[in-house]
């Protein structure tokens, strides 16, 4: 791994250091920081509610296999979604085409507001099922974007693409969910 | 670029908190139904996962499940490299003594530490009266393995002979062929250690 190590033993290229030395500590906190993020993204990406948390920890015991692919150039967390994005195209495969995204889960929050929050929940579900049927590329451009409020820059060094690139994809899933949704 | 443009951009670093409108902006979002249902958009996907509908991820549990997977596949891939390191060292091993124990047809091989034993064989179509050339030490009992030198098949048997006492003899005490001074040779000199090279 070429990623270089700050001072702050906290940063995550320190914490992935460690753990290939043997930290197990180190992965736990790297886990800590990022499994959350990681859930939110498949889960905006159309994975069903009851299979994140499986998703989740496949994504990591990816990640933590193959380490020294992570070469510090984007970010530990934007590398990790680009893990869980292939991670549902592969299971999306062994599922044949057929659709993760579960359209009868509507749990209801409990709120003072009981038709606003069912109002919402729709609208949710609704963007759930957009992003899921945007390619690839245009849907985890714009969850980076607005999840992570990665920039541009960023995005094109995580999914390997161009900043102009990147702002076209998002644009034009911004342009396509908006048509969904509505 | 338009206003439309430019509020789009900035949209995600304001639904995350990270940046506020300017007053022109704010008027414009006012204004524009198109960048209301985008902020719209923005928000709900900003927002996406982190409702009630998904399940908190419990973290701790989740590392100790991915590291509980990653130390039983280091374990799984070291008993297959001490399965795979022995079935070579038991290849090498029989190849090594396949070798060591050969027997190539018409030839022999010396085994190291023994003294030297060359046995030199003609093809079965020599000609009559031709036997053989076959050279010995006194050593006994070590095992050899007979080879053909077909490059030798051309010599008589007194220039084999000849040929054979050479390889005989230790280096040591071999006649060495002495360069003669060719600092400034002349035409007499040069005559004469050609010819000397020549026999």
């Amino acid at each position: 791994m070429t990623v270089r190590s700050s001072p702050d033993p906290l940063t995550d290229a320190n914490l992935a250091a460690a753990y290939r030395q043997g930290d197990e500590r180190a992965a736990t906190e790297l886990v800590r920081r990022h499994a959350a993020a990681v859930g939110r993204f498949l889960y905006s990406s159309g994975a069903g509610p009851s299979d994140v948390d499986d998703l989740v920890q496949e994504t990591f015991f990816r990640a933590f296999r193959r380490l020294h692919g992570w070469r510090g150039e984007a970010s530990f967390r934007s590398w990790l979604f680009t893990i869980s994005g292939n991670l549902l195209r592969d299971e999306f495969r062994r599922h044949k085409g057929k659709r993760m995204l579960s359209l009868e889960d509507r749990d209801m929050p409990g709120g003072a507001d009981p038709h606003a929050d069912l109002a919402a929940s729709e609208t949710a579900e609704r963007l759930r099922a957009g992003l899921a049927t945007l390619p690839r590329l245009q849907r985890e451009v714009f969850l980076l974007r607005v999840q992570e409020g990665s920039d541009y820059e960023q995005i094109a060094v995580a999914l390997g693409t161009t900043p102009g690139a990147a702002r076209v994809h998002y644009h034009h899933a911004v342009k396509r969910l908006k048509e969904l949704v509505r | 670029m338009t206003i439309c443009t430019q509020l789009s951009d900035r949209m995600p670093d304001v639904a995350l908190g990270r940046a506020r409108w300017t007053a022109e902006e704010q008027r414009h979002l006012a204004a524009c139904v198109d960048c209301r249902a985008e902020l719209g958009l923005v928000a709900a996907a900003a927002a996406l996962g982190q409702a009630t509908t998904a399940a908190p991820i419990d973290a701790a549990a989740t590392a100790g499940r991915v590291l509980h997977r990653l130390r039983v596949e280091r374990a799984r891939q070291r008993s297959r490299r001490r399965i795979w390191a022995g079935a070579g060292l038991a290849t090498a091993a029989a190849a090594i003594l396949a070798v060591w124990t050969a027997r190539v047809a018409n030839g022999r091989i010396e085994l190291p530490g023994a003294p030297p034993s060359v046995v030199v064989t003609r093809p079965s179509t020599h000609a009559a009266g031709q036997a053989p050339i076959r050279l010995a030490s006194p050593s006994t009992g070590a095992s050899s393995a007979d080879f053909p030198l077909p490059e030798l098949d051309s010599l008589s048997a007194d220039a084999l002979d000849s040929v054979l006492r050479v390889l005989d003899e230790p280096l040591a005490r071999a006649g060495a062929w002495k360069m003669p001074d060719l600092a400034d040779p002349g035409d007499q000199e040069l005559e004469r250690a050609f010819t000397g090279k020549e026999g």
